[in-house]
């Protein structure tokens, strides 16, 4: 009997353990809804093919498969496709920066004006384009961050959902779970000004392809909606969002004198 | 502000075109930018008549041959922090073929249909011109009750398709507006009204906006109102106005105008997303139509019969539904469901014309669209054959939009087509399921129809469906039919639509992208549903040598309205005695299939196959298609005989190349098919045969033959962007 016990004992600790260790594979953060202001004052482009809460982050989910990372990132709006792209959405372009460990990379890709604290390794881009043609913008635009930018070989957007998956070996080693993350949300730029990486960028005022309520210049954070706070979707997120992309200043020209630092979050 | 240095070449440019002094307060804010693009085609039908798959003017029909460049160069300047000017000029392909070797040369040819073949200077769609396609001002004061004023051209996309829709690409810069927009309470209120010029080429009734044009304009306002993050809301509405002088033109005490047409259209969208995993939105927008009597004539086929617009007063109004539920049955599945009707008699001006979708449903597979590809009647010399698409139609299914004047002009093979719904309600399923490497999508439509009815829900369609634009005028829909024309004199329509498509990423190499899809399309159409009016429908054409002196109109001279042969028949073996001769049905079905690699980081390619089947019945091709006048005609060729089965091949190689700044593009297409025709006779009647075996129509003798049909097609583009 006591030898049944034991038996018992351990399997149950063995399927605690195992089933702790499945669990460990994925990831989960949340974001509040109507945050979707950069640093409070950001607003949408005017052209009608930008829908409401198409670039508010609700979630980013991250989850081990096989060989595969999977990243699935929710907006509150509902996806669309006005320019026939194909792959189920068409006005996001999503950053899902990742630190395993190191944190080698502050400044964020061309385009963002942001930096990232402590720092990110990777960053898989989710965007609606053809990848060879994110490929060759990577290699004109990003090129020293070429190895350190992963794009999914498929994209889709299905609902309000944006997914995509890489290789977990081009990720590297280690747990996703513990992994810190961050997710800048921006716009599919198909006409990308100067050395930005497909990115839209934010001027002063809203223009009918352009969001509005920042600078002219590359100083603002040109990023609509971020993980902030513990990412755990409560309402003070979003004046912790706003704090962080707050915290920049621009020169007379519109050159960055202080570029806004977001922060990495961790479960 | 924006601060960026100027290409050496483009400062020097511009230098020497502003005034001294103010080149270096330019400098620092003028960006150029702009593209190269060549388009190569090439295909079998041998046609040049401009560098597009599709085009329907008389004097750039569509073609499958050449090499065109295009060249679009733009500029941005921010003069100061409350004013951005912009400009574009662009040359455009029509006709400027690469062989027109510069288009230079006085030894003008010109051949028998008047168009010059030979000294492309004299030409203006071969002479490589370069156009102002658009310019604009636009002021952002700053002043509490203003965000911005823009004067210039615009492609209003920032209005709705059921409004004011955002215009085709390639006319992206042809309205030109003065618009002011705002917003208060915090931003929670956004408004905008705009007064946009009429474009004289299109914007009214028969395609244009009468011999007083210059002041004609839309006016335009909305109101959006996001109370929450969940929730917003949207009125708008739009008044369109085309004057004419007034017969009193004495100009001494100053002209008065008239009202030739005027539109008006409200809507109220909203959309609330607060419940968890639940979205809904809704559009509901009313039009009324005011047009003066002698526009457009009083009787169905006379003036306007190619139009935008309703020849008649009239109003109408139309509702879409949307819900989307997320995770319905866990995570990974959701359903979309649209309800929606679009008044027969809706009637917006400025709708969209394409490149919008506003109907949840695949709707209709392009292969088929407005090929006219000559089955049988239609002849090669009438140009009318040409004046299409050909046979394959357009890649995939069919966008939906409320304009009659519906508009796929200048579009390749390689695009989507658009198709009016103007008419249709219905319900649309959208399920769709998603695990891992593996998406599902399928579609249940039932639609049915506003204009179902019966001599346009009066007595005599003469007169009763004078309201309506015969456009172009053959409603076979599907099959040989049109994307432009709504309506038929005689319709009891259903339309039933299924369709599942999927993908899934292979985990091999770089992963082959697999691609599947299954669609059924089943298309009714009882036409005349009361006896009574089997006479006025079919039996009332009075023949001379075969022209109609009926209410479709006169037959030009030298056109053939209906087949001599038939219309020599005795009137038994002509006369439509009963209801069921005349319905139409079709059923389609759709399988494809395609795999996708990326082969190397700069080069992707992907294989197609595609299965297209029909099998049609048309019973008014054995009688006489109601309202059909001379379009329909031997001569004419845009009816054509085309009960049967119809089924094709479809095999495809599409491939991308990008090199950073520089795309390529490709489309190659071999398509086989077969179109083997069946008869029936009327009720109490027998086949005609002509001396040969065909069997007489009133299309034309037509053969029991197969027809077989071989197509090859290739698009290859190649776009630098700078």
């Amino acid at each position: 009997m006591q030898h049944n016990y034991t038996k018992l004992l351990a399997g149950i600790l063995g399927a605690t353990f195992l089933a702790t260790a499945a669990q460990a594979q994925s990831v989960s953060f949340s974001d509040p809804v109507g945050d979707d202001k950069g640093p409070g004052t950001y607003v949408y482009p005017t052209d009608s093919a930008y829908l409401p809460g198409a670039f508010d982050l609700t979630g980013l989910r991250v989850e081990k498969s096989g060989s595969d990372v999977d990243f699935q990132v929710d907006v509150a709006g509902n996806l669309n496709d006005p320019w026939g792209m194909g792959t189920g959405f068409a006005t996001q372009l999503v950053f899902v920066f990742i630190n395993t460990g190191t944190g080698k990379h502050k400044d964020a890709p061309a385009g963002l004006n942001v930096q990232l604290e402590p720092g990110w390794d990777k960053v898989v881009l989710l965007s609606p384009q053809k990848p060879a043609r994110i490929g060759s913008e990577i290699n004109a635009k990003a090129a020293s961050l070429k190895d350190d930018i992963l794009v999914p070989r498929r994209v889709k957007g299905s609902g309000k959902t944006i997914a995509g998956s890489v290789k977990a070996s081009d990720i590297g080693s280690g747990d996703p779970s513990g992994w810190s993350y961050q997710v800048v949300v921006q716009s599919n730029e198909g006409f990308p000004a100067g050395g930005d990486l497909m990115t839209r960028r934010v001027n002063e005022f809203e223009g009918q392809h352009r969001f509005g309520g920042g600078n002219d210049g590359m100083c603002d954070p040109h990023a609509m909606d971020i993980l902030a706070g513990g990412a755990a979707g409560g309402a003070d997120e979003a004046q912790a969002q706003y704090d962080v992309l707050k915290a920049y200043e621009c020169g007379p020209e519109g050159e960055a004198v202080k570029t806004a630092v977001i922060p990495m979050v961790k479960k | 502000m924006r601060k960026r240095l100027l290409s050496g070449v483009a400062l020097l440019g511009f230098a020497a075109a502003v005034p001294a002094g103010t080149a270096q307060a330019q400098e620092s804010n003028l960006r150029w930018f702009g593209t190269v693009y060549m388009k190569f085609l090439d295909g079998n039908r041998n046609l040049q008549g401009g560098l597009a798959s599709a085009d329907t003017n008389p004097a750039r029909e569509g073609g499958d041959q050449g090499q065109g460049t295009e060249v679009d160069l733009s500029l941005r300047s921010q003069v100061s922090r409350q004013v951005e000017v912009g400009a574009r000029i662009q040359s455009r392909f029509s006709k400027n073929y690469w062989a027109n070797g510069g288009g230079f040369g006085s030894d003008v040819s010109v051949d028998g249909n008047g168009q010059i073949v030979r000294g492309d200077e004299a030409n203006p769609l071969s002479a490589q011109y370069v156009k102002l396609r658009g310019a604009f001002i636009r002021l952002t004061p700053g002043y509490d009750w203003l965000d911005s004023a823009f004067l210039g051209t615009n492609d209003m996309g920032q209005w709705d398709p059921f409004t004011v829709g955002k215009i085709r690409y390639i006319d992206r810069d042809n309205l030109a507006a003065v618009m002011l927009a705002g917003s208060a309470v915090e931003g929670q209120v956004k408004w905008d009204v705009a007064r946009i010029s009429l474009p004289r080429l299109w914007a009214g009734p028969g395609f244009g906006s009468g011999e007083l044009f210059a002041n004609d304009a839309a006016y335009v306002g909305q109101v959006k109102y996001a109370p929450s993050s969940t929730s917003n809301f949207t009125v708008i509405a739009t008044q369109t106005f085309d004057g004419e002088v007034e017969a009193d033109n004495d100009i001494r005490n100053g002209v008065d105008t008239r009202n030739r047409y005027s539109n008006t259209v409200g809507g109220l969208k909203g959309q609330y997303s607060g419940l968890p995993g639940v979205d809904m939105s809704f559009a509901a927008y009313y039009s009324n139509t005011d047009i003066k009597e002698d526009v457009c004539g009083t009787e169905w086929g006379g003036g306007c019969s190619f139009s935008p617009t309703l020849r008649k007063d009239a109003d109408d109004f139309s509702v879409v539904a949307n819900m989307e539920v997320a995770s319905l049955f866990g995570s990974d599945f959701s359903l979309a469901v649209q309800a929606f009707h679009i008044g027969a008699e809706y009637n917006s001006l400025m709708a969209a014309r394409r490149e919008s979708d506003v109907l949840l449903t695949e709707g209709r597979e392009g292969f088929w669209a407005n090929h006219r590809p000559l089955y049988n009647a239609g002849s090669s010399p009438n140009g009318e054959v040409i004046y299409s698409i050909g046979y394959g139609g357009w890649n995939g299914h069919m966008d939906q939009v409320v304009s009659l004047a519906t508009d796929n002009d200048l579009t390749d093979f390689d695009e989507r087509a658009a198709e009016s719904v103007l008419g249709w309600q219905g319900v649309t399923l959208v399920p769709r399921y998603s695990a891992g490497d593996l998406e599902l999508q399928g579609e249940a439509s039932f639609i049915t129809f506003d204009s179902n009815w019966q001599a346009c829900g009066g007595e005599n369609f003469g007169t009763d469906c004078a309201t309506f634009a015969r456009n172009d005028n053959l409603r076979s829909w599907g099959v040989g039919g049109d994307f432009r024309s709504p309506y038929a004199p005689f319709q009891d329509k259903t339309l039933w639509i299924f369709a599942l498509n999927g993908n899934y990423l292979l985990d091999v190499g770089n992963g082959v992208q697999l691609g599947g899809r299954v669609k059924y399309v089943k298309d009714k159409d009882n036409r005349v549903t009361g006896a009574r009016f089997l006479e006025q429908a079919y039996n009332t054409i009075a023949f001379n040598g075969g022209n109609d002196t009926d209410a479709f109109g006169t037959t030009p001279a030298g056109f053939i309205a209906v087949n001599p042969d038939w219309a020599a028949l005795p009137e038994a073996q002509r006369a439509v005695t009963s209801t069921s001769d005349d319905n139409r049905k079709a059923d389609y079905w759709t399988v494809g299939g395609s795999a996708g690699y990326q082969l190397t980081d700069d080069f992707f390619a992907r294989l197609v196959y595609e299965w297209q089947y029909v099998d049609l019945f048309d019973g008014t091709t054995n009688v006489r298609n109601p309202g059909l006048g001379f379009e329909g005609s031997n001569t004419f060729g845009y009816a054509e005989y085309m009960t049967g089965e119809h089924s094709a091949n479809k095999f495809a190689v599409q491939a991308s190349y990008f090199l950073s700044g520089f795309e390529l593009g490709a489309d190659v297409q071999y398509i086989d098919g077969k179109y083997s025709p069946e008869f029936r006779a009327g009720t109490g009647q027998t086949l005609q045969r002509a001396a040969n075996g065909d069997i007489i129509t009133p299309f034309g003798n037509i053969s029991p033959n197969d027809v077989n049909f071989e197509v090859y097609r290739m698009k290859v583009f190649a776009k630098v962007q700078f």
